[in-house]
């Protein structure tokens, strides 16, 4: 029950944390901010971590594994997206104004 | 103590998303949130420890490195489809944990865990054949002009309600003869997800995606409901909420409301249908939408 009251809140309190610091991002940055946002939901690897955490059978493993592999795709390739983005970003302004 | 490292590395995603009010800054905001995961990842292997280390340690190396390589190796015309592509790979993860955290925990279960658990089966499938729609449309291999079927937002009720009913049944259900009701529910909502993004097209595209993301962040929640972890709670909702927030303000951008988005009265007529008559190299224009953005961002920065 205590986790129930803790998501409501934590989940408010991101709303409005979110909120506020979304509504600064400027236009431009909303594709790369959905890169990024993209990448940071692949938390979920927390959990399947966890999943490795006690013995577990054979079929476990299995799907497990394929889990990991899954997000892990999800989170490394995310933020390596987000950067390439980014990154292209960046060279342009510098080119622009030497 | 725990709590308060947990909340430490909130707080340094937060940072993250804040530093993305500036595009200078933004691209240190992406590197600080991908510190915070990396920490959290070493924090939760110091708290629960790996039973098949070897295991682990080679599925994050073939995710990894199949990662980096697809994220250098494609062109930034496709990089739309593969931020959807991506959110799919989650979504099908977070419905593959809880599957095994429900078969594990069968008939043992707390109630508000079990709950998360069934919901969570439907929330990870749907954004997996969601986002796997979302994607093919981007890269050109489905049709990108939205399709509506005759009874669409019937359809898409009925099967809602059914998917409802059956995570009643196998909450009521004992043991592990709900197992069956597990796959009905993940078939049913795959099918939602097909049902409810097919519709979307052209340049509603990125809105779809990010209503997408901001459901990993609901699974991920779930998932960390599921196994009592508060880190994954918290985690999973500053994405839930940043995504539904962000999905609000690009709609804003744009001038449309988000029900118009997602349940389109009719079927487009003239101006999307001339989409289809456009030449072959035309393929990607949905994707030459998203990046156009970011070209005027240049003009405006020089």
């Amino acid at each position: 029950m205590s986790n129930l009251v803790l998501m409501v809140g934590v989940f408010v309190f991101s709303f409005v944390v979110g909120y506020f610091l979304i509504s600064r991002v400027p236009t431009l940055l909303h594709t790369p901010l959905m890169s990024m946002t993209n990448a940071i939901s692949a938390v979920t690897i927390l959990g399947v971590l966890i999943l490795f955490s006690v013995p577990s059978t054979r079929f476990e493993q299995m799907i497990g594994s394929v889990a990991l592999i899954m997000v892990t795709f999800n989170l490394v390739g995310g933020f390596t997206i987000t950067d390439r983005m980014l990154r292209m970003f960046k060279k342009k302004q510098e080119g622009n104004n030497p | 103590m725990t709590l308060v490292l947990d909340f430490c590395l909130i707080g340094v995603l937060i940072v993250g998303i804040w530093l993305f009010h500036r595009p200078a800054e933004a691209k240190y905001g992406n590197l600080t949130a991908a510190a915070a995961l990396a920490c959290a990842m070493g924090l939760v292997i110091y708290r629960y420890g790996i039973m098949h280390p070897f295991v682990v340690v080679i599925c994050l190396l073939v995710g990894g490195v199949i990662g980096i390589w697809v994220a250098r190796k494609i062109t930034m015309i496709q990089i739309p489809a593969m931020v959807a592509f991506q959110n799919g790979a989650g979504g099908i993860a977070a419905f593959f944990l809880s599957f095994v955290e429900l078969m594990r925990g069968a008939g043992q279960m707390g109630a508000i865990n079990e709950m998360s658990g069934l919901v969570n089966l439907a929330v990870g499938s749907l954004t997996f054949s969601g986002s796997m729609v979302a994607a093919g449309k981007l890269a050109g291999v489905l049709k990108q002009t939205p399709t509506i079927l005759t009874n669409h937002t019937r359809l898409v009720q009925a099967n809602l309600g059914i998917v409802i009913l059956l995570m009643l049944i196998a909450f009521f259900l004992p043991g592990t003869a709900a197992v069956v009701f597990y796959l009905i529910i993940f078939a049913l909502s795959i099918g939602f997800g097909i049902l409810f993004s097919m519709r979307v097209g052209g340049a509603d595209m990125p809105v779809l995606i990010s209503f997408l993301n901001a459901t990993t962040g609901l699974a991920a929640a779930l998932c960390g409901m599921i196994i009592e972890n508060q880190l994954l709670i918290a985690c999973g909702a500053t994405v839930a909420a940043s995504g539904s927030i962000l999905t609000h303000m690009m709609c804003r951008a744009m001038n449309r409301s988000l029900y118009h988005v997602f349940i389109p009265e009719k079927a487009p007529e003239k101006p999307v249908s001339t989409m289809d008559e456009l030449p072959e190299n035309n393929l990607f224009s949905t994707g030459g939408q998203m990046t156009e953005p970011e070209q005027t961002i240049h003009e405006e920065m020089s």
